[in-house]
């Protein structure tokens, strides 16, 4: 029953704390997964709830990541099976494509900081869409929008400049 | 300049290339930045690598390249450079060069071989033949350049070497067991005053030294010698149309059909496999009298279409052009996957197909019958309809090329180009 799940809480970088059910968060990060059976001995019998520090995660961005594994891993949430989309053919709209659509559409450095806490946390969907964002963003971009995207320097000397243009010239 | 040294190992052991890294890695961890770049199309990364140095060295890693997997084909097609013939220019040798280009026509990569002559293109390789004494060689095109010569190539015959087969057919294949090229070749004694053929056999052996060394072996009297499309190697087997079959369909000959339609020969044993037996028989496997269709336009050809032995049928004005694949060789069983339908002006064209896309459309490359000039096309079977990708002029070789885009290495303009 609902009432009897445990929680755990997770504190963001900036010391927000959030509550999350532990079945859930256990289901959609290896990270905290790993963590929770870590504290697992100290905590059998005792009904104290955990709380984690995640100290690599903002605020900001810790509240996206768990909107999103609330909607992807809490069963009661997820209309059918969460992984009922890997039987849908290519086009068919899987349940929370949309969501899925509205949630990487966000500015750069959001989408940035969710590829990151996707990677820390270890939650593969997460990365994967993230990614995949990222990639799709980058298709429509010149090279200087690029580098200002990363924040890479462009280090080349003009004559390697030059020569890796050259080299590559058909693919622009 | 010397390149920057590339990253090849552990990308995804972070403390490997964190030095390199660190340096100009951006934002984005490593891992994230390497999957990001993974969901990219090839052309994209090609793009990519003028971002920086460290990009660059990523993006022509092979390991790279591996990791994404499998990627749309590319096309190789071979063309004869006149250009010191027809503009009385002597400064640009006569010649061959390659194209590779992709699924929208782009060249990704031109190869000069001056002196040389593309007879075909098989196993990602060009087999090209000296201008000036006759020798036939291999060539890796992804690899080849003129000041390395070199490299990457096989011996298949010597300048000198009496046999007459210019006309001949040369097939190609590789041993799967051993990765060896071997070649099977049909060749005419008739400069001896001999009648007949001969198949003789070789494996190719890399390197400038490596002089052919063919062995006769014995083989059946009714296959092509010269006309095309009839004589196809898929993997470490040679299929060989039967004439018999050939002529029977262009007679209508109902008798002759139901026999067998296709020798094989397998390279790694150097012996004949059983005969591959037709479909059987069909109401449209003839093909009516019509001016339209030349007397010596193939209607009835072998393809290798990823992986698998096909005959081409058709198109005649009756018929669609029809694309039968062995499904089963033993059991000689066949499946008609494609039934291409042609309008009327365009039937005395050639059509070849050349490979099959993951969303079922085909590629072919199409010859006008009324200008010789070929060009690349994508059929959809869905819409019935062709896309024109790319126009070839008149190349003298065209296949799949399955190499690695990200692994082709440099661009190279030819004379010409710079001229313009």
């Amino acid at each position: 029953m609902a009432s009897e799940k445990k929680v755990v809480f997770l504190r963001s970088s900036d010391g927000e704390a959030f509550e999350v059910s532990e079945e859930v968060i256990s289901a959609a990060s290896v990270t905290i997964k790993g963590m929770i059976d870590e504290e697992s001995p100290s905590r059998a019998d005792t009904a104290a709830t955990t709380t984690l520090a995640i100290p690599n995660v903002t605020a900001a961005t810790l509240s996206r990541v768990l909107h999103y594994v609330n909607k992807h891993f809490d069963a009661a949430a997820v209309v059918g099976r969460p992984d009922d989309y890997i039987f849908c053919a290519p086009g068919d709209e899987h349940p929370l494509a949309r969501f899925d659509d509205d949630f990487v559409d966000v500015d750069n450095d959001t989408l940035i900081d969710l590829v990151h806490a996707a990677e820390y946390l270890h939650i593969k969907k997460l990365f994967d869409l993230t990614c995949k964002a990222v990639a799709d963003k980058l298709k429509g971009r010149t090279i200087d929008q690029i580098r200002e995207t990363f924040g890479i320097v462009n280090d080349y000397t003009v004559e390697e400049e030059v020569e890796v243009y050259r080299e590559n010239s058909w693919a622009f | 300049m010397s390149p920057p040294k590339p990253c090849t190992r552990g990308l995804n052991g972070r403390g490997v290339v964190a030095a390199v890294a660190a340096s100009n890695a951006g934002d984005l961890p490593l891992d994230a930045l390497y999957e990001i770049l993974l969901r990219l199309p090839a052309k994209a990364l090609c793009r990519l690598r003028t971002v920086c140095r460290f990009w660059r060295s990523l993006l022509s890693d092979p390991q790279f390249a591996a990791a994404r997997g499998r990627e749309p084909p590319l096309f190789i097609a071979g063309f004869h450079s006149n250009a010191s013939e027809a503009e009385g220019r002597h400064d640009v040798p006569a010649g061959s060069v390659a194209n590779i280009m992709d699924l929208s026509g782009h060249v990704v990569k031109q190869v000069r071989m001056d002196g040389h002559r593309v007879q075909s293109m098989p196993l990602n390789l060009a087999c090209v033949r000296s201008i000036a004494d006759g020798t036939c060689w291999l060539l890796d095109p992804a690899t080849y350049n003129t000041t390395d010569a070199a490299a990457m190539r096989y011996y298949v015959r010597d300048g000198e070497d009496p046999i007459f087969c210019d006309n001949g057919i040369h097939l190609f294949g590789q041993v799967a067991s051993t990765g060896e090229y071997k070649a099977l070749r049909k060749v005419t004694r008739s400069h001896l005053g001999e009648y007949g053929f001969l198949y003789e056999v070789c494996t190719l052996l890399g390197g400038a030294g490596g002089r052919p060394r063919w062995r006769a072996v014995e083989g059946p009297p009714d296959t092509f010698c010269q006309t095309r499309a009839t004589g196809v190697a898929i993997g470490g087997v040679v299929y060989l149309l039967i004439a018999a079959v050939y002529f029977a369909v262009r007679s209508k000959n109902p008798a002759a059909v139901q026999r067998d339609w296709v020798y094989s020969f397998d390279l790694e044993t150097e012996k004949w496999l059983p005969n591959i037996k037709g479909p059987p028989q069909q109401a449209g496997f003839f093909f009516i009298d019509d001016p339209a269709v030349p007397p010596n336009g193939v209607r009835f050809s072998l393809a290798n279409l990823n992986g698998s032995l096909v005959v081409v049928h058709g198109p005649s004005p009756e018929t669609n052009m029809d694309l039968w694949f062995l499904m089963d060789s033993e059991k000689s069983l066949w499946v008609k996957k494609y039934s291409i339908r042609l309008t009327m002006e365009r039937l005395p064209g050639y059509f070849q197909p050349l490979v099959v896309l993951d969303d079922g459309r085909i590629v072919v490359v199409s010859t006008c019958s009324t200008t010789g000039l070929q060009s690349l096309e994508i059929h959809d079977p869905r819409t019935k309809s062709f896309l024109a990708v790319a126009e070839m002029g008149r190349c003298c070789a065209c296949s799949v090329y399955t190499g690695n885009l990200l692994s082709l290495g440099w661009w190279q303009p030819t004379d010409n180009e710079v001229s313009d």
